[in-house]
């Protein structure tokens, strides 16, 4: 195991305060959120594993880790009818060939089937097919709030981490109503409350 | 190569803005060097970015050289390393390519003019391909594709800037550890989508009047003399989409003596070149304009 502190960036002689604040902005940067659909996803897991380790270690257990290294950085491809199972592991395995193999072969297009070939594009960075797909798989169900989430990432964009003093692009609007939201979540969550119980 | 992947200088400090010079002056050194002096027309901001992305700290040696475009003072450069050798490599492949490509598209005077400037390279480029047969083979295959995608006029804009994008990703060297060359990879991609969707947004006027393929107006259908406002709005998430992609790539990377230069041209140089490309401000317009 690698040095704690070196894994932190502190020095070994940071004070508790000094070292919760790397942890802190470590754990933003390797969060689950900024790795939905990102094919990158388990070297983040890693790294979050990694600096929950070295987080722990320093503590020596009186402060535990808060963040989740666990299953939060693969979206959980269960749902859906059982025809598509085999190819719902294959997105989640990373093996979008095959995934996409066996979609083409699909002749009856539901809006699962679009909603997955979204999910393969959007993993191989075809943002714009991805879009098109769960635009079709959407207007197809309404109702399905899986397909209607995964609309919702591809048309906003900007959710990657940004170092502080790097903005996002200038014309990024960060002001909707769903981020807002968000924001005003993730302040609860750090005060120790919740303001939408399900994220 | 196009120039779209630059730092915006105003962000960098001095010390990085140095740094990011005797990058580029290694660069273009080490193309001298290696394959001759016609192959130092070759370089350029994009392949300056590969370059900073591969070196390791180790790689810092600094020396003073002679740039054959300012004779009057030495400027620095780095010394001579694998990483602006690697870059230098695929610095003469792409171009050669690019060159090829004019030639085919052109009237006769310019065929005839891509044609003497093509046997100048000839040389450089025989050296390149036996130095980095895997990046010219796969560089020759996508522009096959790219072409064959451009005859068909295709409406994907992803498919098209796949073959861009497929091809800087493999500039990523095959021997690093898994861990380094997934994200070094990702970034590549998207750099290249980013390059390719950008370049189809600043020639689209150009392409307008020639009737070349232009992969903007075919995925959009567009006729107009200008870019409507709400493609632009739908081409923002997908260049947004580009830079959130090369972030969450540069944050699993090691911290490097190079990163700062990274993170301004991913944070900054990316989205200010973007703008400008939209506004028909960026300087390669006004270059031709001159010419």
């Amino acid at each position: 195991m690698r040095d704690p502190y070196e894994v932190l960036g502190v020095s070994p002689s940071a004070s508790e305060e000094e070292v919760k604040k790397a942890y802190r902005e470590l754990a933003r940067k390797y969060h689950p959120d900024k790795y939905v659909d990102n094919p990158l996803a388990d070297l983040a897991q890693e790294k979050m594993k990694e600096i929950n380790e070295a987080y722990d270690t320093i503590m020596k257990g009186g402060n535990k880790s808060q963040y989740n290294s666990g299953n939060g950085y693969n979206r959980s491809y269960s749902g859906g009818s059982a025809q598509y199972a085999a190819i719902r592991s294959a997105i989640n395995a990373g093996n979008l060939a095959f995934a996409e193999q066996q979609l083409m072969a699909v002749s009856n297009r539901t809006a699962e089937w679009y909603f997955l070939m979204g999910s393969v594009y959007y993993r191989k960075g075809w943002v714009d097919e991805a879009r098109k797909h769960f635009t079709t798989a959407a207007s197809m169900e309404p109702n399905n709030m899986e397909y209607r989430q995964a609309l919702a990432r591809v048309q906003t964009g900007g959710q990657a981490y940004r170092p502080a003093g790097y903005g996002g692009m200038s014309n990024a609007s960060t002001c909707d109503c769903c981020s807002s939201l968000l924001c005003a979540d993730c302040c609860c969550e750090c005060m120790g409350g919740d303001l939408i119980p399900c994220c | 190569m196009f120039g779209y992947v630059r730092p915006l200088k105003g962000e960098l400090k001095v010390s990085q803005f140095e740094r990011y010079k005797a990058i580029y002056c290694g660069l273009c050194r080490s193309l001298g060097k290696n394959f001759g002096f016609a192959a130092r027309f070759t370089v350029s901001y994009d392949l300056t970015f590969l370059a900073a992305l591969l070196m390791s700290d180790d790689d810092s040696g600094i020396v003073k050289g002679r740039c054959p475009g300012c004779c009057i003072k030495k400027k620095t450069m780095l010394d001579h390393n694998s990483a602006l050798e690697e870059a230098a490599v695929k610095s003469v492949i792409l171009t050669w390519f690019s060159l090829k490509d004019k030639q085919a598209d052109g009237g006769v005077l310019s065929r005839i003019g891509w044609g003497m400037v093509s046997l100048l390279f000839r040389p450089a480029i025989k050296k390149a391909e036996n130095m980095d047969k895997d990046f010219y083979r796969i560089t020759e295959e996508n522009t096959r594709r790219l072409a064959q995608l451009e005859k068909d006029n295709c409406d994907s804009i992803d498919r098209t800037a796949d073959t861009f994008a497929s091809i800087l990703k493999s500039s990523i060297p095959q021997n690093l550890p898994d861990e380094v060359k997934r994200p070094l990879q990702h970034m590549m991609y998207n750099i290249g989508r980013f390059i390719y969707i950008t370049d189809a947004v600043d020639d689209y006027k150009k392409d307008r009047k020639t009737g070349a393929f232009n992969a903007v107006a075919a995925r959009y259908g567009l006729t107009s003399d200008d870019i409507p406002k709400d493609v632009f709005e739908q081409l923002d998430v997908l260049m947004e989409n580009c830079v959130d992609m090369c972030s969450s790539a540069a944050v699993l990377l090691q911290t490097s003596v190079n990163e700062p230069i990274i993170s301004n041209i991913i944070y900054f140089g990316l989205p200010a070149v973007w703008q400008s490309v939209k506004a028909g401000t960026f300087n390669k317009r006004a270059k031709q304009e001159k010419s």
